[in-house]
């Protein structure tokens, strides 16, 4: 039997392939020559199934060859022993076998048990891609063997089913030893006449038993030969074989050779076995043709084949690998190991895929050599197992190509794809190639993106397409897609919206371009959709725009119009404008701008626009213009320069300013008034946000507190280092009462330090709020310096006391004689004359005392002056 | 009821106790030359059932007569005294000042006149 790792295929030249394949099969000769497929290829004879059927067919084993592709293992051919067995039971005919599933077929004539075991005989023949057997459960007559034949991918292809009888019942084999034996046997006495013979004896002789009986052994074989070399039969000893390769003559005269192996029975008599040879002998010789028929392949064909034995030390080696290795003779490079030709970056796979190959596993490997000259080549190698027939000596066959170029347009061609694909996931664009015949789309990344997630890419094609599209645009989009392929458009372009994978609807120009086979079937469609969604939504603002800034420019209350750069010349105008100037429409359109200024600013115009004035260009200033009765106005005038229909314009906004600019003079005295105020009144305005920490001031608080000298901004920080730390907290307390009473007003007194170590007082009035622009929390409020006015307050104060004193003078010290002397006069008013003198003596008293203190307060009053007129 | 007149100035001691004759008081005035003589008096004075009539000078040494009147507020006799505050002070918070002291009855401005005493001393029921 032949394993399939050893399966070498032969490649003939002529006709005697079938005849060779036979042998290979009555000889269960294992190995085969293999040429690879290529070579397969140029041999047509062998690549024809027939001739496989035909080898089969010669073999005499009962066989079944199963196509094993499929579970189906469906008979592809029944061998004619098989066939001749199945008539002799009358079974089935041939055509009840082929084309039929055979585990079904088997059915018939096996049991259950059988049939599982034949099915997993199958199943690992198909996996392991080995033979294998098992024997009967119910019937030990046979054993089923399995054969694996593989294709040139290394597949199991076909199964090859081969039945072997095994089981005879030991007397049977006995009596059939003899009779039946397949190779002839005669029992001859010591001179070589026969006694007995068996039927392959008369098969291989051609005369019959009775005859044979009456011949010796010599009368069978070329009485030339055995002149030349004689029996040696009576030489026979106990225990001693002799045997010998003879010509043989048939009885029809026909020479063949036998092999006789001669040996002494114990009763004196010598039995000789004899086997018909000549088919070995011719297969030796069609062997020996086929090898230089091989040989002749293996130096025509452009592959370099070559033999290495399992070191990777070369054997063999054809022309062309010759020219490969770039070596003059076979001398040069026989013997050497390959492994010296290879890259270094591919010895080890090249190693392993030989070494697979000489342990049975055929295999490929891509690999870079450099030839004995340093030419650098591509090469394709395929490593199979070779056995040489005569010395059984294993070997690797490496059948290797140059691929260089192909290699080159290879490795090209993948440039070139991912050239593609990077330009095409690049791209925004969402690329699409639609193969028509297989109604197959490829999409780039982003159009994958644009179906979303849920998309299964293999299933883009012309129906999840439509049934993307707005059904609005739909029929339209359909309606132009097969009306440009009937019109066999080679371009295709429309805009439609696509609903992408988050739902959403998109606008898309899809420019695409179409090819038509011979037929004028579309072959090939390439397309890539733009999104201009944002385009679309662009041009509707626009459009809503535009209508928008014509509202605007109609109905705006500023005057607004427009006018002609080249010739000054007024070309529209909105209603403002008529109001304001005083003209009707048809008076103010025949107008240019000068019309509209005092003539002395009539040049400033010509010189301004001798200036070079492009489009986008504005312009901000102030203007003086004149109404038609002549009146004068100050006009705040934008301009802006527009480009339409490759014309100048300028459309002027124009704001009557006259007013205002009274105002604002109003204003900066205001401000002016204000700010002398408040340096007269050491009154400063801050405001102080909560979230950035900063202050903000007018420049009075500079004067006030003495820091951030030429700044409008502090840190309260920076304010708070300045102030009395006993005052600090309070100021600290009042800040956070603040934030909870939002606009009430505070009103506090602390002090500062100046950096000359002056303590200075200030009053603060402020509150906290929400500013209603921002809606930040701010403090605002003024700080005031009343150093001065508290020295007065307590001068005032202290003068006060002086006038108090002088108070309590006059009313306890200069009225107390006073009122003596009244309380004495109006005694002597009515008192008797007695007294009179005591009583004057008390009013003299008295008198005196209120001089003295009338003199008192005096000098009280004095010197309260005086202390004044100091300060 | 006793009369005490509390004034630093003879004189003004003098005149008073003229115009308190002359309203039929002279026999039991005495006169203290201060506020704290006359409390020492109010103090020691045997007849602890009696009530007093005092006219009183605010400003006087030693205790003036504010002094005085902050001085008898917790004193047992306090109640039985009543008061006429005379001075040479037209100062209304001087007046205002001495209707703080429940004791005080009346203020009246030198010199001290027989009808304005008269008139106090019928309004407020003392029984001279």
């Amino acid at each position: 039997m032949f394993d399939i790792h050893n399966l070498t295929l032969y490649s003939f030249h002529d006709n005697s392939h079938v005849k060779r394949v036979k042998l290979l099969f009555y000889n269960k000769l294992k190995t085969i020559i293999f040429v690879d497929s290529r070579t397969i290829n140029k041999c047509q004879t062998l690549s024809n199934k027939s001739l496989l059927y035909q080898s089969i067919n010669a073999n005499s084993q009962p066989q079944i060859l199963i196509c094993a592709e499929s579970e189906d293992y469906q008979v592809e051919f029944v061998n004619e022993a098989l066939k001749q067995k199945l008539k002799g039971m009358g079974v089935f005919p041939d055509n009840s076998f082929v084309g039929k599933n055979y585990l079904e077929v088997a059915a018939h004539s096996m049991s259950v048990n059988d049939i599982n075991e034949l099915r997993k005989s199958f199943e690992e023949c198909i996996s392991t891609k080995k033979s294998n057997r098992f024997s009967s459960v119910t019937d030990p007559n046979w054993e089923s063997i399995s054969y694996p034949l593989l294709d040139d991918q290394g597949n199991v292809q076909y199964i090859l089913r081969t039945f072997q009888e095994t089981y005879y019942e030991q007397n049977k084999i006995r009596q059939s030893l003899f009779e039946d034996a397949h190779a002839s046997i005669f029992i001859t006495d010591k001179k070589g006449n026969i006694s007995d013979v068996n039927q392959a004896s008369s098969v291989l002789t051609g005369y019959s038993k009775e005859e044979l009986l009456t011949m010796n052994l010599a009368d069978l074989v070329d009485p030339e030969e055995l002149l030349e070399k004689p029996s040696e039969i009576k030489n026979l000893d106990n225990n001693k074989v002799i045997n010998i390769k003879r010509t043989s003559i048939h009885k029809n005269g026909r020479r063949g050779v036998i092999s006789t192996s001669m040996s002494s029975l114990p009763n004196g008599l010598v039995l000789a076995f004899a086997r018909d040879i000549t088919a070995e002998y011719e297969q030796n010789l069609a062997l020996e043709h086929s090898e230089k028929a091989l040989q002749s392949v293996m130096e025509s064909i452009p592959s370099c084949v070559k033999l290495v034995d399992k070191n990777l030390v070369l054997k063999d080696i054809n022309k062309s690998g010759l020219d490969y290795v770039e070596a003059s003779s076979k001398e040069e490079i026989i013997g050497r190991n390959v492994l010296g030709l290879i890259e270094p970056a591919y010895k080890k796979a090249f190693q392993e895929t030989y070494d697979a190959a000489y342990k049975g596993k055929s295999g490929r490997l891509v690999f870079e050599l450099t030839g004995l000259k340093g030419t650098k080549r591509w090469m394709e190698t395929r490593a199979v197992s070779f056995k040489d027939a005569r010395t059984g000596e294993h070997f690797i066959l490496g059948v290797t190509q140059d691929i260089t170029e192909q290699k080159r347009k290879n490795d090209l061609n993948i440039e070139v794809n991912e050239r593609f694909q990077t330009v095409t996931n690049a791209t925004n664009d969402a690329i699409w190639d639609w193969d028509a015949k297989a109604d197959k789309t490829w999409a780039n990344k982003r159009l994958l993106k644009l179906y979303g997630s849920g998309q299964d890419p293999d299933k883009i094609n012309r129906e999840t397409f439509f049934e993307r599209v707005h059904p609005d645009d739909k029929k339209r989009i359909y309606d132009v897609f097969h009306k440009s392929l009937e019109t066999k458009k080679d371009k295709l372009l429309s805009e439609y919206r696509f609903r992408t994978g988050n739902g959403e609807y998109r606008h898309f120009l899809d420019r695409a371009l179409i090819k038509y086979d011979a037929d004028g079937k579309p072959l090939r469609i390439l397309g890539a959709m733009q999104d201009i969604t944002e385009i679309k939504r662009n041009e509707e603002k626009l459009k809503k725009s535009d209508k928008k800034h014509r509202y605007l420019f109609h109905n705006n209350p500023l005057p607004m119009f427009i006018y002609m750069v080249e010739d000054l010349r007024i070309t529209d105008c909105n209603q403002a404008s008529l109001e304001k100037y005083g003209y009707t429409r048809e008076e103010f359109l025949k107008l240019t701008i000068k019309d509209i200024r005092p003539p002395s600013e009539v040049d400033k115009i010509v010189a301004e626009f001798d200036k070079k004035i492009e489009a986008g260009d504005k312009d901000n200033r102030v203007w003086t213009h004149c109404k038609k009765n002549g009146e004068l106005m100050q006009m705040d005038i934008t301009v802006h320069i527009i480009t339409h229909e490759g014309e100048k314009s300028a459309l002027v906004l124009a704001n009557d300013i006259t007013e205002s600019q009274k105002n604002s003079e109003e204003l900066k005295k205001t401000n002016h008034r204000l700010k002398t105020s408040n340096q007269i009144a050491h009154l400063g305005y801050w405001e102080y946000d909560f979230e950035t920490n900063k202050i903000v001031w007018t420049e009075e608080l500079y004067d006030i507190l003495r820091i951030g000298a030429g700044r409008t901004e502090v840190e309260l920080e920076e304010v708070m280092a300045v102030v009395n730390p006993d005052d600090a907290i309070i100021i600290q307390k009042q800040y956070t009462e603040a934030l909870q009473n939002l606009g009430r007003t505070y009103h506090t007194g602390f002090r500062i330090t100046w950096p000359n170590g002056e303590v200075r007082n200030i009053i603060s009035v402020s509150k906290a709020l929400k500013d209603p622009q921002t809606n930040k929390m701010i403090a605002e409020g003024t700080f005031q310096d009343v150093t001065e006015r508290l020295r007065q307050l307590k001068a005032i104060e202290k003068q006060n006391e002086q006038f108090g004193k002088i108070a309590w003078l006059q009313s306890h010290k200069v009225r107390a004689p006073l009122a003596r002397i009244m309380g004495l006069t109006a005694l002597l008013k009515h008192d008797n004359l007695k007294d009179q003198k005591e009583l004057i003596d008390f009013i003299h008293k008295s008198s005196e005392e209120l001089d003295e203190i009338i003199k008192e307060v005096v000098r009280h009053t004095e010197q309260v002056s005086i202390k004044e007129m100091n300060k | 009821m006793k009369t005490l007149i509390v004034d630093d100035d003879q004189i003004v001691i003098l005149i008073q106790r003229k115009i308190l004759e002359t309203i039929g008081l002279n026999s039991t005035v005495l006169d203290f030359g201060d506020g704290h003589k006359a409390l020492e008096f109010l103090r020691s004075d045997a007849d602890a059932e009696s009530e007093y009539l005092i006219f009183l000078d605010i400003n006087m040494p030693v205790l003036d007569g504010w002094g005085f009147l902050n001085e008898i507020q917790n004193e047992p006799f306090s109640s039985r005294l009543k008061i006429i505050v005379v001075s040479s002070s037209i100062d209304p918070a001087d007046r205002k000042k001495s209707r703080k002291f429940k004791q005080v009855i009346g203020y009246l401005e030198k010199p001290l006149e027989k009808s304005n005493c008269e008139k106090l001393l019928a309004s407020t029921k003392v029984n001279v």
